[in-house]
């Protein structure tokens, strides 16, 4: 693969990896909120229903850089790799279109959930809130009917008439079932350790300020206490889906584990043993700070400065596992786009010359729209704006 | 279910999408307007008038990114060819359009994050700015797309394979005139339909004053723009009679090759200069004849924009206030500035059949041969859209009238 393949890749896998982190929180998010604010009439908590509501602020500003980013990759994808969009577009009527019908209902019910937010019944705001939690589980099953399909095409026939698609087999992939699951949960447990990480950071620089400490505290608690929750079957499926590579992936199962299983005339993947290795480490980190918070946050026993500080860093060690995962299941396609059947320089654009600085220019670019993302989450961090 | 219905069901979304970002658009322009005078003359009614078009904003923004993605999609499964055909070809507008959709995004969330904190500021009108050449710069590129299928250029198809010149393409005869005109459509349609509903609140009694100086101020934005509108329709008019006769023949209803008299004037300058009429292209090639019909309606009810916004504004100019008739009379503006622009991008589009991009490829071509949508499926898709669409006039209701 000559390097002018190679800079559209990295431009593609940057906004890729910036998309499926903000779509993986707005995922999270979109459970969380709709739960804590049930909880809170159940209980009678406040404190519950300030946290369910200051999520949903968080849920507005990263919801639609979501939506944003995931357009941007779909039309990246069409301008650098147009073959691959008109096979997809051929095979993958069915999750498309249907991912089409939930992304419409999903875009709706965000903005319609925050700003209702007080202003109709509690039964109509919940059943707004659990549309949204579930329909943002759809999109994500839809979209990993897609990407099960780049990693085994299930369902496809070429012959001399031309392409045949067998809908059913497309969606009995032996690799979705493990892979939906295993990026469910990690959208769960992600959102979770964000969330304490976020409110760990805001216990820590509002010490002094009693009125805050209780509802903040109980934020950082029920974020490691999902985040932990759903880190260990997440691990599960994680094994359960590297099995599933390795029966029908192989050249995927070498990328991730090194391990080099009968592959007969295919090119393979770059080995990414140490950047797994990575991974495994940060969910170390994970599960050690998360149950370390726990038991610190159990009570009202004050605030210990060092273990916060532990559990702030819950926030970015979770985004970067996640990008970590997604990054590895991406670049374990290479030197394919679909394994097997086509390769990224066979779908590329043959018009597309990418040189060094259009690649500087895209890559700086994408980097001010990180900036500003941060920026507009760190704006809804503030109290009372609205 | 054959071509007909996915046809249908593309041009349902196709509308909606272009309705909902031309509004978009608009919104961008009249909060920056707004928020200015705000600035400037720090009247709080100016300063409520920006509050209701952000959160008019957000409610257009949210309908416009749902059939957005919906479009995205359709074309991708429906129209791969197509859709392969313009990645490969126009990639400079797509591809800066995807920086810009995005910062658009974010500033709109962050515009409204810091609303109570920063209104008036320097900073804030900074962020709607933003807005507005973000929203602005993404359709004018959006629509040079559009216009490459109508006046494509760049592209050959030698021995099956395609080669392109992604400048031409880019900048095709008929993008500018296209940008030209839609722009100023998107503002205008946007500010007419503001005046129509800053006059039912006007009316409906209680606090008239106030609502009567938002109303003037889009009345006069609006008639401005109509009168840009009409000049830049001209030149659109005569680039769609250059490069596409047998639209232009359907659109006006010319059946027979000859001197049309004034639309021979108005294209050409000269009165006596033949128009190509339909009956010189094969019937295969012939757009839908009932597009005459379309037309006219449209520009009767242009008209009506026109006098009406004409009478307001010499009203506002000359006395300063606007007689209860006017306002009255400006209500349907609600409905008719955005038909005027539906009706507009229906004729763009239906025109061009039977080709998907002129000459180059047909609609039959273009779309996917592996799958058919059958009736039940347009069906269930038509009751899901349908349904939006009046949910969000439900919203609209909510927020723009009632505040």
């Amino acid at each position: 693969m000559g390097m002018e393949l190679n800079f559209p890749l990295m431009i593609l896998g940057f906004a890729l990896l910036l998309h499926i982190s903000l779509v993986n929180l707005d995922i999270g998010l979109g459970v969380f909120a709709p739960l804590l604010e049930w909880l809170s009439h159940k209980r009678g908590d406040k404190d519950l229903e300030r946290v369910a509501k200051e999520l949903t602020k968080y849920l507005l500003a990263i919801y639609g850089s979501a939506c944003a980013m995931g357009i941007v990759v779909s039309v990246m994808l069409l301008v650098f790799y147009p073959e691959f969009v008109r096979l997809v577009g051929l095979v993958l009527f069915w999750p498309f279109t249907l991912a089409a019908v939930f992304i419409f209902v999903r875009v709706l019910t965000v903005p319609v959930y925050y700003f209702t937010w007080g202003r109709v019944k509690l039964e109509t705001h919940l059943s707004i809130g659990f549309i949204m939690a579930l329909t943002g589980f759809m999109v994500a099953a839809m979209f990993r009917v897609v990407f099960s399909f780049t990693n085994f095409p299930q369902g496809l026939t070429i012959t001399r008439q031309g392409l045949e698609v067998d809908v059913a087999r497309v969606f009995m992939n032996p690799t979705l079932p493990p892979l939906l699951l295993h990026s469910c949960l990690g959208a769960l447990s992600t959102t979770g350790f964000l969330v304490a990480g976020i409110y760990s950071y805001r216990l820590l620089k509002s010490l002094g300020e009693e009125k805050n400490k209780k509802w903040f505290s109980k934020a950082v608690k029920i974020g490691v206490l999902t985040g932990l929750l759903f880190l260990f079957p997440q691990g599960v499926a994680g094994a359960w889906y590297l099995i599933s590579l390795s029966d029908v992936s192989k050249t995927m199962f070498y990328a991730v584990t090194g391990v080099l299983l009968q592959i007969n005339k295919v090119a393979l993947p770059p080995n990414l043993v140490w950047l797994f290795t990575a991974k495994i480490l940060m969910v170390m980190y994970l599960t050690t700070a998360g149950i370390l918070s726990i038991h610190f946050h159990n009570g009202n026993k004050g605030v210990d400065k060092q273990r916060t500080y532990l559990s702030v860093l819950l926030a970015p060690f979770s985004i970067a596992t996640l990008a970590i995962g997604e990054a590895i299941n991406e670049v374990a396609h290479l030197p394919y786009i679909a394994v097997p059947i086509i390769k990224m320089q066979d779908a590329a654009n043959p018009f597309i010359k990418v040189n060094l600085d259009f690649f500087i220019a895209s890559i700086a670019a994408l980097t001010a729209v990180t900036l500003l993302i941060l920026k507009m989450m760190s704006l809804s961090l503030k109290e009372e704006q609205i | 279910m054959g071509l007909d219905g996915v046809l249908f069901i593309s041009g349902f979304v196709a509308e909606a999408y272009f309705f909902f970002a031309s509004m978009v658009v608009g919104f961008t322009f009249l909060l920056f307007i707004f928020e200015t005078l705000y600035r400037f003359k720090g009247d709080l009614v100016y300063a409520e008038a920006t509050e209701t078009m952000a959160k008019s904003l957000f409610l257009f923004f949210s309908f416009s990114l749902a059939f957005g993605a919906f479009s995205l999609f359709g074309l991708i499964v429906v129209w791969p060819v197509l859709t392969k055909l313009i990645g490969m070809v126009l990639f400079y507008p797509l591809y800066v359009g995807v920086f810009l959709f995005p910062i658009e995004s974010i500033f709109l969330v962050m515009y409204w994050f810091t609303w109570g904190e920063l209104k008036g500021s320097k900073l804030h009108i900074a962020m709607s700015f933003v807005l507005l050449i973000c929203s602005v710069s993404l359709v004018a590129l959006m629509t040079s797309v559009n216009s490459f299928m109508h006046t494509p250029a760049g592209v050959r198809f030698v021995n099956g394979r395609v080669e392109a010149d992604l400048w031409a393409a880019f900048l095709n005869p008929g993008a500018l005139v296209s940008v030209l005109h839609v722009v100023p459509a998107c503002f205008a349609s946007t500010s007419f339909l503001c005046s129509g509903v800053y006059a039912f609140k006007a009316l409906r009694g209680g606090e008239k004053g106030r609502y009567t100086r938002v109303y003037k101020v889009l009345i006069l934005i609006s008639f401005t723009l109509m009168i840009v509108q009409v000049g830049t329709g001209q030149l659109l008019i005569r680039t769609v009679a250059r490069f596409n006769p047998e639209k232009f023949a359907a659109i006006e209803g010319v059946w027979e090759t000859g001197s049309q008299g004034v639309i021979s004037f108005l294209i050409y300058g000269d009165w006596d200069k033949p128009i190509l009429g339909l009956k010189d292209f094969p019937p295969k090639n012939r757009p839908p004849q009932f597009l005459h019909h379309v037309f006219y309606l449209k520009l009767i009810l242009a008209g009506y924009l026109l006098v009406l916004g004409l009478a307001a504004s010499l009203f506002v100019l000359r006395r300063g206030n606007v007689p209860i008739t006017l306002l009255k009379s400006s209500i349907p503006t609600v409905f008719a500035a955005p038909i005027v622009q539906s009706l507009g991008w229906f004729v763009r589009e239906v025109g061009r059949k039977p080709w998907t991009v002129y000459k180059l490829l047909k609609v039959e071509e273009a779309m996917s041969v592996t799958f058919k949508l059958s009736s039940s499926v347009i069906s269930l898709l038509v009751v899901i859209l349908s349904a939006s669409i009046l949910a969000f006039f439900y919203a609209a209701h909510r927020v723009l009238i009632e505040g």
